[in-house]
C-alpha cells in the first residue's frame, strides 16, 4: 500500500494497471490525451480524453473483497460521455457509445421500477477523508439518518463505479456521492443514462463536470432523493 | 462470477455496433487496454500480500 494522504491509498497494482493502460492507449490512440487517477494528466474540460480509475475500490481490493473495478471512459467534453468501456474484477462491462444501450451478459438492462423511497435500496458513497472532510461528513451523516427513516435499505459498497453499474442493472435504486471526480463516475454515468436512469446534482441540474455532487437514481425517485440531500445540507 | 455489461451480446457485436457509428478503432483500443488492465489486476490479486 502506498499512502497518498489521510487514509487515502494506492497499491502497486493500481500503479501498474494505470501505467500499462496509459502505455497501450498511447500506442493505439496517440492523438487522445489521458487522465488517470494515480498519475494525473490533462484535466481541462475541452476535447476528448481517456479517463481511467485503475482500481475503483482500492481498499476493497487490498482486503480481498471483489467489490472493485477498473473504470475506463472517453469523455468528449464536460457533460458528454461519448464512448465508454469499463471492465471489472468480478463485474465487468462496456458500452460503446451514448445511445447504444446497456447490457448485462448480453441481455438489455434498465434501471428498476421503484415507485417510492420506502421501496428503495440506496447506495451511499464512502465518507470523506482528509482536509475539509468534517463538513462533508456532517452532510453525509444527515443523509444517512434521513435514509434510515425513509428508505428500504442503505448500502455502502466502497466503489463508486460499481455503485453506478449496479444502479444500471436494477440492483440499486439510487446512489449518492457527495463528490464528483471524473475517474470515479464518467464510465458508470454512461451506463446509468443508457439504462434509463437520471443523473443530477443536489439542485436538480443535470450532472456535469462542474457539479458539486453526483446523484443518480431511477426516474421516479429524483424528487425524493434530491429532497433528502437538500434537507441534509 | 463474471458479468458483463455492454451494448451488444458479445464483443464482436459491440464492435459491429461501434463500426456503424464510426468508433470501432476507439472501442478496439479501449477493449485492448482493458484486457491488459484486467490481466494485471488478476495477477496482482494472486500475488499481493494482504
Amino acid at each position: 500500500m502506498i499512502g497518498k494522504g489521510d487514509r487515502d491509498f494506492a497499491t502497486h497494482v493500481d500503479l501498474r494497471i494505470e501505467s500499462e493502460i496509459r502505455a497501450s492507449l498511447g500506442e493505439t490512440t496517440p492523438e487522445i490525451p489521458f487522465l488517470g487517477e494515480e498519475e494525473g494528466g490533462r484535466e481541462e474540460l475541452r476535447g476528448a480524453r481517456w479517463v481511467l480509475d485503475p482500481i475503483d475500490g482500492t481498499i476493497n481490493f487490498a482486503r480481498d473483497s471483489p467489490l472493485c473495478s477498473i473504470s475506463l471512459s472517453m469523455v468528449l467534453d464536460a457533460s458528454r460521455c461519448w464512448e465508454s468501456s469499463m471492465h471489472r474484477f468480478w463485474v465487468s462491462g462496456s458500452s460503446p457509445a451514448r445511445g447504444a444501450g446497456a447490457y448485462l451478459n448480453g441481455a438489455r438492462i434498465s434501471v428498476a421500477e421503484v415507485p417510492a423511497l420506502t421501496e428503495a435500496i440506496v447506495e451511499v458513497a464512502d465518507f470523506k477523508v482528509g482536509v475539509g472532510s468534517e463538513e462533508e461528513n456532517r452532510v453525509h451523516l444527515a443523509v444517512l439518518a434521513r435514509l434510515a427513516r425513509e428508505s428500504l435499505g442503505v448500502r455502502m459498497l466502497g466503489s463508486a463505479a460499481l455503485d453506478l453499474a449496479w444502479l444500471a442493472a436494477g440492483r440499486l435504486s439510487a446512489t449518492l456521492m457527495l463528490s464528483n471526480l471524473p475517474w470515479d463516475v464518467t464510465a458508470g454515468l454512461l451506463l446509468v443514462r443508457e439504462a434509463g436512469g437520471a443523473v443530477f446534482d443536489y439542485d436538480g441540474s443535470p450532472h456535469g463536470a462542474d457539479s458539486r455532487y453526483t446523484i443518480a437514481s431511477v426516474p421516479s425517485l429524483v424528487g425524493p432523493v434530491r429532497r433528502i440531500v437538500v434537507e441534509a445540507m | 462470477m463474471s458479468e458483463e455489461l455492454g451494448a451488444s451480446s458479445d464483443r464482436d457485436g459491440r464492435l459491429a455496433a461501434a463500426e456503424d457509428s464510426g468508433s470501432a478503432r476507439l472501442l478496439l483500443a479501449a477493449e485492448h487496454a482493458i484486457d491488459i488492465g484486467v490481466r494485471a489486476l488478476r495477477q496482482g490479486a494472486l500475488t499481493s500480500v494482504r
